[in-house]
């Protein structure tokens, strides 16, 4: 079964306030009392948007505003009844609109002939199957099937099947939803669903179309007016004696993109290295990183070349089509 | 201690982190963050301060409220190591070790000269 879903997308910051709220449990109290399938709160550790000021976790003067991603899924009707409210909860920043097919896996999983694809999988930070991650288990089974690219975002807030669960200072906090992100084929990533289903206590999973960039072979340009790319890579792959995701951060920025946002993944591949994350006893962080930048196509379209001779092999890239954009005012109440 | 250097020193605390945070947001803000200059800029003036402070001849109850107060929250020990290892997270090893190196040279610099401009006057 194939439900014609719609993915919300709020790029905003830490510390944004509305009405006194802070806008980020303001919009998460309405996801909830919406009962919105699927939500996450993510934190990025380093971007810029809005007023092209860089926040980053790396230097105490810039930790305190670093930028935030929720993503909600679910169907189209039911995002469109909630989102003059999502815009009233919103103190300046970025939304988004993506087509999404919410996939209930027990009910069948659909051959999918074709193209790029971006699939998505929530589940509990705790959550386990046969004794291990079921995250992990998850990013082992896309590598096993052939996926491009995979990394678990650990995320801070959100909705599973309409209830809230959110993270909390003093807490294991179990249940608090992660949620994996899987880029590759077409073929290889449909041939993976019907696996999903028995590694899933709620095999339901989301699918964008996306499309993969490679250096040399920029696919043809999509007439969408807005453009989402993202690129998943590892915190060891160096640029130089840079981060590449610090440097990819700076070559977007130095182009004029309108904003972007590094995530750090908790375990992950891209490209050809085994899953990795951090270790307990490595300094040097080993996360997938996903980055993400936010443009018109006519202005991501003349990037994506620098950023595909960049990132190499150490990394994926890929694109997607936003089918609407709001940018909020920078500051005050929004009226929906 | 008497009560009033024990509430001096909290003033003079509150106020030095209050410079602290001014000058090193004013700082990042203006030269960039690929190296932790601001906190660079708060320890050197800090050990700057401090050394004319010393030099002039400040002491007992005074010193303590200057010293311990305003310029031990003005300066920043833990920032100065964690901004280093967040470097060396990064692969960039040569970065952490020049932030090290480069923190002790010009603290000890500009605590040698604040204490000789000190003891001019």
């Amino acid at each position: 079964m194939i439900e014609d879903a719609v993915k919300l997308t709020l790029y905003f910051r830490d510390s944004d306030r509305v009405r006194g709220h802070l806008a980020a449990d303001l919009l998460f109290d309405l996801l909830e009392r919406s009962q919105v399938r699927y939500s996450v709160l993510l934190r990025g550790i380093e971007g810029y948007g809005g007023s092209r000021q860089s926040h980053s976790d790396r230097l105490e003067a810039l930790a305190g505003d670093l930028p935030l991603i929720a993503v909600a899924v679910d169907r189209r009707d039911r995002i469109e009844a909630m989102l003059p409210e999502a815009r009233a909860a919103m103190a300046g920043g970025l939304l988004t609109l993506e087509a999404a097919r919410l996939i209930d896996l027990e009910a069948g999983a659909p051959a999918i002939v074709g193209g790029e694809l971006k699939l998505t999988v929530y589940c509990g930070r705790s959550a386990q199957v046969d004794g291990r991650s079921t995250a992990r288990a998850v990013v082992d089974h896309a590598r096993a099937n052939g996926a491009a690219a995979a990394t678990v975002l650990l995320g801070l807030d959100g909705t599973v099947r309409g209830g809230r669960r959110r993270g909390r200072f003093f807490s294991r906090n179990r249940d608090v939803p992660v949620m994996v992100e899987v880029v590759g084929s077409a073929a290889p990533l449909s041939a993976a669903l019907p696996g999903l289903c028995g590694l899933l206590v709620d095999p339901v999973v989301t699918l964008e179309r996306v499309s993969l960039a490679s250096p040399g072979e920029v696919t043809d340009a999509d007439d969408q007016p807005w453009q989402k790319l993202t690129v998943h890579s590892g915190a060891q792959a160096m640029v130089g004696d840079r981060p590449l995701h610090l440097a990819l951060l700076d070559l977007v920025r130095s182009q004029g993109i309108a904003g972007a946002t590094s995530l750090r993944g908790v375990w992950g591949f891209s490209a050809s290295d085994a899953p990795h994350g951090d270790s307990a006893f490595s300094l040097r962080r080993r996360t997938p990183m996903v980055t993400v930048a936010l443009d018109h196509g006519e202005a991501i379209e003349p990037v994506l070349p620098a950023v595909c001779a960049l990132v190499g092999s150490s990394g994926v890239v890929s694109r997607e089509s936003v089918l609407v954009v709001e940018r909020s005012a920078v500051s005050g109440f929004v009226p929906g | 201690m008497s009560l009033p250097v024990w509430v001096l020193v909290a003033i003079m605390g509150a106020l030095g982190a209050l410079a602290r945070y001014a000058v090193d947001q004013g700082v990042t803000g203006r030269v960039g963050s690929a190296f932790p200059v601001g906190t660079l800029a708060v320890n050197g003036s800090g050990s700057a301060l401090l050394g004319v402070a010393i030099g002039w001849g400040v002491g007992g109850s005074a010193l303590v409220v200057l010293g311990a107060g305003a310029i031990g929250s003005y300066t920043t020990f833990s920032t100065w190591m964690f901004e280093s290892h967040r470097l060396a997270e990064d692969g960039q090893g040569r970065l952490a070790v020049a932030n090290i190196a480069s923190s002790m040279a010009v603290g000890l610099v500009c605590a040698g000269g604040g204490w000789w401009v000190g003891s001019l006057a």
